[in-house]
């Protein structure tokens, strides 16, 4: 108790810095003159009095300087005085405050960016129930330091065998015409994908069902499950959507059911129809587009899976056989699957060149380079003498350390503009990360105007990237979509 | 013709007890008097530095253990006068016993040496 009274003493001191120093003041000053009426009746003079009285303090000056010092929050009150000296220069330099801190702002919020994707593309949990334990599979050629088509036939063979991961699944994107009874007609990216890829999100489908094995047969009738914007905008939101018919190219599918908003897994789709692939090729471009997909069975780590494929390995390529020893499979966290043709540890290396060339790109402008050194110099002429007085002036009144006033005296204007970048640096890394982090509109609002200004199946339609960009913050959908 | 030995400085973490003590045996006392009440109370042997009198005041005031009341002192002039509070009685007491602990251990250190 004894403890936290002081510290509130200490505080209030703080607080009431200005009665302190003049009770201080008066105190002393009741001192030596007691000490002076008392060499008086001891017999000196008053002039000898006076002097040995003032000698025997010590010193006026030093002495408060000791007492400051013994209250531990004194510091507070020189922040005060730092944070009203730094917005006086920041007002009076507004230019260069905000050239410097816009500049600051930018390096910090591209550094806070890189770090935020990286996160999310490498070492971030999907959405999804246990999103982090949902792993890709993928054919890696070692050679050539590249992805490679996978084998349907090798898909197969992990699905059947594989006891590390559950749920093995794929996909592929195809692009296709959407024609329905009312509405313009449009190019849709659809996903090809296993039934086992509903299994694996774990998100029930608001209408109807998901797809099941049975759509994944040859003799099975097309059926298609539809997202939720479109279900809203192709379909006015009917619920009796679920056996209604859609023309997907030359095809006609019919509608099993509907997935709830936000709902984006494999990426950020707005069709999914059965995978039936060519059992003599491959999941078509098995590198950003056709992706292998599981789940880490309970218990397994992503190294004890990554041994399991490689035991069980590849299956003979019958088209290409001399490039077998270079390919070999590996798992490695879904997202990971959509940053380019890495190895994990290369992530990290590639980002950190990023981040270098960032800083030496934006920040030597900023702080090196000889025009700033040049305005900061001549702001630092101009400012400096008028900034001494005014800080010697408060200083003194306040009873501050003249140590202060030569911090000042040596401090660079580039600090006082840190403090500004410090502050706009969270408004700017906030809102970057909201942009990359918002509901993307890939497969929905932005494409939907887009896309329907362009002709359907046009060869000239901008190709989806499947770079993963964002995940959506709802907890139970996934979006990895095209920026 | 006798000689005078030279006044000894207070020894470094005793100055709080003595004020402590001073305040309690004499009750409100200004700064300067405390000084020279310890002085006296050494025969003049300790010499106190005012100049560290007055921020080991300010310590034990925010520490609680004194307070502090503006007055007239006894030749008419205002000075601020310091009185012992309920924690301060509490700290001299366990400073008290402290002290005399490590002079029990040193006594018996220093004994042990003499007849060793």
């Amino acid at each position: 108790m004894n403890r936290v009274r002081a510290w509130i003493t200490r505080l209030v001191n703080v607080l009431r810095r200005g009665r302190q120093e003049n009770e201080l003041d008066a105190e002393l000053q009741a001192h030596l003159e007691l000490h002076i009426d008392e060499n008086l009746r001891g017999g000196m003079s008053p002039a000898e009095a006076r002097r040995v009285a003032h000698a025997r303090l010590g010193g006026v000056d030093q002495v408060k300087e000791r007492c400051r010092e013994t209250n531990l929050l004194r510091w507070l009150g020189g922040s005060w005085l730092d944070v009203k000296l730094g917005l006086r220069m920041l007002r009076k330099s507004w230019g260069l405050t905000l050239v410097g801190g816009l500049a600051m702002t930018l390096v910090i919020g591209i550094g806070a960016g890189i770090f935020a994707a990286v996160d999310m593309m490498v070492w971030g949990k999907l959405p999804l129930d246990d999103g982090d334990r949902v792993v890709a599979i993928q054919t890696w050629d070692a050679a050539a330091h590249r992805r490679h088509d996978t084998s349907l036939l090798d898909f197969e063979r992990w699905r059947d065998d594989l006891q590390s991961v559950e749920d093995i699944g794929a996909f592929q994107t195809v692009e296709r015409s959407l024609v329905t009874t009312d509405g313009p007609t449009e190019s849709v990216s659809i996903a090809e994908m296993t039934a086992s890829g509903f299994q694996l999100a774990r998100v029930p489908p608001l209408l109807g069902r998901p797809l099941l094995e049975e759509d994944e047969r040859d003799d099975a009738d097309p059926v298609v499950v539809i997202g939720y914007d479109v279900w809203q905008s192709r379909f006015a939101a009917d619920p009796a959507v679920v056996g209604q018919t859609v023309r997907l190219g030359g095809t006609i599918h019919t509608v099993v059911g509907v997935m709830p908003e936000d709902f984006a897994f494999p990426l950020n789709y707005r069709f999914w129809a059965p995978l039936r692939a060519d059992r003599s090729g491959d999941l078509r471009d098995a590198g950003p587009s056709g992706v292998v997909f599981a789940r880490l069975a309970p218990g397994v780590t992503l190294e004890g899976a990554q041994a399991e494929l490689t035991t069980l390995g590849l299956l003979p390529s019958a088209s290409v056989p001399e490039t077998d020893e270079q390919l070999h499979p590996r798992a490695v966290p879904y997202a990971f699957a959509f940053t380019g043709d890495f190895e994990q540890g290369e992530v990290a290396w590639v980002i950190r060149l990023i981040l270098f060339l960032v800083t030496l790109l934006l920040v030597p402008p900023v702080q090196t380079s000889p025009s700033w050194s040049t305005l900061e110099l001549s702001h630092a002429r101009k400012s400096s003498r008028r900034v001494m007085h005014w800080a010697r002036a408060v200083a003194a009144s306040s009873g501050s350390s003249s140590s202060r006033c030569s911090s000042w005296q040596r401090e660079p204007p580039a600090w006082r503009l840190c403090w500004f970048a410090r502050a706009s640096r969270e408004c700017s890394a906030s809102w970057g990360l909201n942009y990359a982090t918002a509901p993307h509109s890939g497969g929905t609002s932005r494409s939907r105007s887009e896309r329907s200004s362009s002709p359907p199946d046009s060869p000239s339609s901008p190709p989806r990237s499947r770079v993963p960009c964002r995940l959506s913050k709802r907890p139970d959908a996934v979006s990895i979509g095209p920026r | 013709m006798t000689s005078k030995s030279p006044k000894a400085d207070v020894w470094q973490g005793t100055l709080a007890l003595m004020v402590l003590k001073t305040l309690e045996a004499l009750g409100p006392l200004h700064g300067y008097g405390v000084a020279r009440r310890i002085e006296q109370t050494s025969d003049h042997l300790l010499a106190i530095n005012y100049g560290t009198l007055y921020p080991q005041l300010m310590k034990l005031e925010q520490e609680g253990y004194i307070g502090g009341e503006w007055g007239v002192s006894e030749n008419g002039r205002k000075a601020k006068f310091y009185k012992l509070t309920r924690a301060g009685r509490r700290q001299l007491a366990r400073a008290t016993e402290d002290w005399a602990q490590a002079n029990a251990i040193l006594a018996k250190f220093l004994a042990s040496k003499e007849t060793g």
